[in-house]
């Protein structure tokens, strides 16, 4: 399966460094770029990309707005990872909050870069389970706007056994051999629990985990 | 007595805070006791000296006087003061730590607490060195031959040997525990003291409050400009690194420019970081006179100068808006004015920058308009630097902003809390 990209980056030498690492891979094409936020929805609508490369901070629409656009404006929309200098910026949170799949920072070596599209691509395991973990623990509490329970969302026993390995970073295969069912038994429960919190994808579903309490931030 | 008092008392002998009080008391007794030697000896002179008896009494009193006021208008005595109240009574001032009294109140009222603490430790010293020896007295008279005894001499007790002898220990054991309860409850006093009388004024604080908000304001720009240059510039070069080692035998050409942009960041950020660190070391910058509000004709006829047309729309009373929001205020109408002549894409002659200023109850809006060029082109990147370098002050203050172009027209609000206006605080009592 090739996986298509799109490069938001407001520095024309970031889009080249990325454009020249995806390119390289056989399984991966970027099919788009562009310059600022404002661009983007426009460029996905024409070219209709599996994967969006985000920048964070962009002059005229960041990054967690053009998100917000994509995501509110497609269906269904591209997975986005967000591509920031820094780990512990504040936007990296409000971003994934916003609908963002993943994050990715700029250092990252080329390998993982690749590796990271296609794991938001497939979206069957969390990217950087630890990292969404401690950028939780830096946020838990501070919003105000977060759920207070998952009560309402009526998981099955079941689904919330899988939600709490996926916090863990699991993907479906280690889920299915952890509880001794069938890949395609897990995959069924993650579509339902997904559809029951409301979530877009894994990623989504394990900050409302955190956020809730579900599952402790320690 | 009250029972509830007893109790109090009873509750108060337990508490590790009593003791610590005590010490605290007993330091002031024992400068107490340093100074009562030096005036032992020098009214034994002013006695000497043979003066009519008013004038003797009243340089008798001078010479009590002096040495304590004298070394409590010490500015070093608020630190210290501070530093003792802090760890001894459990005081938490405003200004942490207490430094040095830095004008003539805080003088004036560190030599008061000064006297406050030789006053009262004085008096439970006092206590102390008479009631413990006194309760241990007591406590062992019983065990003493039955017969006529003297506490000290001129004052006699009965011991008889009965039990009509068990209100001695009784007594003495009240006398033991009476200087700890006189601790407890001067040290209470003391507590409630403090703030007001060593601890910084409402002025002050506000003072403090205000170079602490400037200092995190300036601290929060150098991270945002290390973040903006040098740490963009790294991950550049890291990510073009990477990328032309990948396609070093496919992509020669691509390669090539990658090294090239590599070498063009890392010495931008080199020069980027000298700017930076010359700020961190050189600290002039924070000790320059800081423009505020009030400066801003002066900034509008600078930009005048260069050719552009600047409509100013300002309310007067700008005066009264907190320095800390008026030193914010100026700088970001000069990042607006900048960006304006920067990314309007417009030749200065055909630039038209509004600026307003309004001040609401509690708060100061500001506004800067101007028209966008059919050609605008953001800058390639650090485009959106002095935006979010507006944003960064905004943030601190906890204001708003809001900006974008609509018909053409880029628009840049502002609003930042200027505290309560009268009128709601007292609403609000």
């Amino acid at each position: 399966m090739n996986i298509s990209v799109v490069i938001v980056d407001d520095e024309p030498l970031i889009r080249s460094g990325l454009r020249a690492i995806v390119d390289a891979e056989p399984d991966l094409t970027v099919v788009g770029e562009a310059g600022d936020g404002a661009e983007v929805l426009p460029i996905v609508r024409r070219t209709g990309p599996d994967v969006v490369l985000m920048d964070v901070r962009m002059p005229a629409v960041d990054g967690i707005q053009a998100t917000r656009l994509l995501l509110d404006g497609l269906e269904p929309g591209p997975r986005v990872l967000v591509v920031t200098t820094f780990e512990n910026d504040d936007y990296v949170y409000d971003a994934l909050r916003a609908g963002a799949s993943g994050f990715l920072l700029k250092r990252t070596p080329p390998a993982d870069i690749v590796q990271a599209i296609r794991t938001v691509a497939h979206s069957e395991s969390l990217l950087f389970p630890e990292a969404i973990r401690s950028l939780a623990l830096a946020h838990a509490g501070s919003r105000s706007d977060a759920p207070t329970g998952l009560d309402h969302a009526q998981l099955t026993e079941r689904e919330q056994e899988v939600l709490r390995l996926m916090a863990r970073g699991m993907s479906n295969a280690e889920i299915a051999a952890e509880l001794f069912l069938g890949v395609q038994t897990i995959k069924t429960h993650v579509a339902n629990l997904l559809a029951k919190l409301g979530a877009r994808d894994r990623t989504q579903a394990v900050i409302i985990a955190y956020e809730s309490g579900f599952v402790a931030v320690r | 007595m009250d029972a509830a008092v007893l109790r109090a008392a009873g509750r108060s002998l337990v508490r590790g805070s009593t003791y610590l009080r005590w010490v605290y008391l007993l330091l002031g007794a024992a400068l107490v006791l340093a100074f009562i030697l030096i005036d032992s000896a020098l009214l034994a002179t002013v006695q000497e000296i043979g003066l009519p008896q008013p004038l003797e009494i009243a340089l008798a009193l001078a010479v009590i006087a002096l040495p304590p006021v004298a070394l409590g208008l010490l500015p070093a005595v608020r630190e210290v003061e501070g530093v003792a109240v802090e760890s001894l009574l459990g005081v938490r001032f405003d200004e942490r730590p207490l430094g040095p009294a830095r004008n003539w109140s805080q003088r004036r009222r560190s030599a008061a607490w000064f006297l406050i603490h030789l006053l009262t430790g004085g008096i439970v010293g006092f206590t102390t060195t008479i009631g413990i020896p006194l309760g241990v007295i007591l406590i062992a008279a019983p065990f003493r031959t039955p017969g006529d005894h003297e506490l000290v001499p001129g004052i006699p007790y009965h011991v008889s040997g009965g039990w009509s002898d068990i209100w001695l220990p009784v007594v003495g054991v009240l006398c033991c525990v009476l200087p700890l309860v006189l601790a407890f409850v001067v040290g209470a006093l003391l507590v409630r003291w403090a703030p007001a009388v060593l601890g910084p004024t409402a002025t002050e604080r506000i003072e403090l409050l205000e170079r602490r908000t400037t200092a995190l304001v300036e601290r929060n720009r150098l991270a945002r400009e290390l973040h903006d240059t040098v740490g963009h510039a790294l991950s550049l070069v890291t990510l073009q690194a990477g990328a032309a080692r990948k396609v070093l035998d496919t992509d020669p050409e691509f390669a090539r420019t990658a090294l090239a942009a590599m070498e063009e960041s890392a010495r931008s950020a080199l020069i980027d970081l000298d700017h930076v660190l010359g700020l961190l070391r050189d600290d002039r910058a924070s000790t320059l006179p800081q423009l505020t509000l009030g400066d801003v004709p002066r900034l509008v006829e600078a930009t005048r100068a260069g050719g552009i047309t600047v409509e100013v729309d300002a309310v007067d009373g700008l005066d009264a808006v907190p320095a800390v929001v008026s030193r914010e205020a100026y700088r970001i109408v000069q990042e607006g004015l900048t960006n304006a002549v920067r990314h309007a894409g417009l030749e200065p002659a055909e630039l038209t920058v509004g600026l307003l200023i309004r001040t609401e109850p509690g708060s100061l809006r500001l506004e800067l308009t101007n028209p966008v060029g059919s050609a605008r082109r953001t800058r390639a990147g650090g485009g959106g630097r002095g935006l979010a370098g507006i944003r960064e002050r905004v943030a601190v203050l906890r204001g708003s902003v809001d900006a974008g172009a609509t018909d053409g027209t880029w628009r840049l609000a502002v609003a930042l809390p200027t505290g309560l206006d009268p009128k709601q605080r007292k609403d609000q009592l």
